[in-house]
């Protein structure tokens, strides 16, 4: 009797005690589609069910939706320092800053200074860029009477950009490269022909 | 133990007259105590059970509140860019039993592999070797072949001079099933005829396997989404 009553006390107490269970530790790894596979838990399924999909939006590039998954794994009764909580946080505040750039960087360039070989030459024109509302860094660029007497380019490129808001395009025998910094854009032709540089300021309106 | 009260011989429990002197055993002591102390001691380890249950919640509770006083007052982190753009190469990434790759890491295992397609249009059997091509580092040689096979219709809108690039990957139904993923894509790839660009979209299957230490994609099915 004595020794059903030491089990019994111990049983509970084991249960008091937080399982440090695989699953968990699957959750601390970021393994998620290994969560879905072998949790019991129901809410753990739906939570790591929801990460994938949430993994699937960020590694697409789908900000909003980002957000929006975000947001809903937040309404999960899971505990402040869950790590699911933690990383989809993480997530929400990363892309709601790359959201904010793209927001920021959409607007209207007029060539400000353009060099071939560091020798400046007459360039001019205009390009518009706005960014897609899925696709956080695919943009438009509307080409405005760019370039040069003669050889005006009045088109639209559609780009998908590098989280750091740079391009890298291939052309005939070179590429052009396109970067945005703060509220400049700057696009480098590279080629057998030489290096052609226009820098482009953002038009205050 | 009990003796005779008369002669001093030690008693046996059962006994109603001392052996030695034949004097009957009038009022036995018996210990009272033993029946009413086990009697008790069910109540006693009860009350033990709720009083450290209780205790163990209070004290659940109390530090409950406290870490969650600590995450409201964290600063809000982000995300750091090398470790989810494509700047580090994840073909370069390696892992064991019990550092296995996060989902994430195999889905940018993926995406990197993408940017590598348009190159693969400008393979000539005649004239390349697999080796130098970057798109070897994630696959086997069977599964680039098979892209080889797969990838005609980018091959013939692709300019010759102009090779396509990615457009946009989207990424859809990942699973696994131990150390193999399962995911599919919605791949669409740009290309530019005299000025004017040009788009070929792919439902691709792709099925990665943790090969000894690293990512390896062991099968692609690619199919051409018509316009």
């Amino acid at each position: 009797m004595k020794y059903t009553w030491i089990v019994l006390i111990c049983l509970i107490l084991s249960g008091c005690m937080e399982n440090p269970s695989n699953v968990r530790t699957e959750m601390e790894n970021a393994a998620y589609t290994q969560v879905v596979e072998r949790a019991d838990d129901e809410q753990d399924i739906q939570a790591a069910q929801m990460m994938v999909e949430l993994e699937q939006q960020f590694a697409s590039y789908h900000f909003k939706e980002v957000v929006r998954t975000a947001r809903e794994i937040e309404q999960f009764d899971l505990t402040p320092d869950h790590p699911i909580r933690k990383r989809a946080q993480l997530m929400k505040h990363t892309v709601q800053e790359k959201i904010k750039q793209a927001h920021q960087f959409e607007g209207t360039y007029e060539v400000e200074r353009s060099t071939f070989e560091n020798e400046p030459f007459e360039g001019s024109g205009r390009i518009h860029v706005s960014f897609d509302s899925r696709d956080t860094f695919v943009a438009s660029l509307e080409f405005d009477h760019f370039g040069t007497a003669g050889s005006y380019r009045n088109d639209t490129e559609v780009i998908r950009f590098e989280p750091d808001f740079s391009a890298r395009i291939p052309f005939s025998e070179g590429s052009v490269t396109y970067r945005f910094v703060r509220s400049t854009l700057r696009l480098t032709f590279e080629g057998p022909g030489g290096k052609q540089t226009y820098q482009l300021d953002e038009i205050k309106t | 133990m009990e003796r005779c009260s008369l002669c001093g011989t030690p008693l046996r429990y059962e006994d109603d007259v001392c052996s030695y002197c034949q004097h009957p055993v009038i009022a036995r002591k018996r210990p009272e105590t033993e029946p009413s102390s086990s009697s008790s001691r069910p109540l006693v380890l009860c009350l033990i059970v709720l009083f450290i249950l209780v205790t163990s919640s209070i004290f659940w509770y109390v530090t409950k509140d406290a870490s969650s006083s600590e995450v409201v007052s964290t600063p809000i982190e982000k995300w750091n860019l090398s470790e989810w753009s494509d700047e580090q190469l994840a073909y370069n990434q390696t892992y064991s039993k019990h550092e296995l790759p996060t989902s994430y890491d195999v889905l940018r295992f993926v995406r990197q592999y993408t940017s590598t397609v348009p190159e693969l249009i400008t393979f000539s059997k005649r004239d390349d070797s697999i080796e130098t091509f970057a798109s070897i580092q994630y696959m086997s040689s069977r599964v680039f072949e098979s892209e080889l096979h797969s990838l005609a219709t980018l091959r013939k809108k692709a300019n010759v001079t102009l090779p396509p690039r990615v457009h946009t990957v989207e990424f859809h139904d990942f699973s696994s099933n131990g150390s193999t993923y399962d995911l599919r894509t919605l791949e669409t790839y740009q290309t530019t005829q005299e000025n004017e660009s040009l788009f070929v979209t792919y439902h691709v299957k792709y099925r990665i396997q943790l090969h000894t230490d690293h990512l390896q994609i062991t099968q692609i099915t690619r199919t051409e989404v018509k316009a």
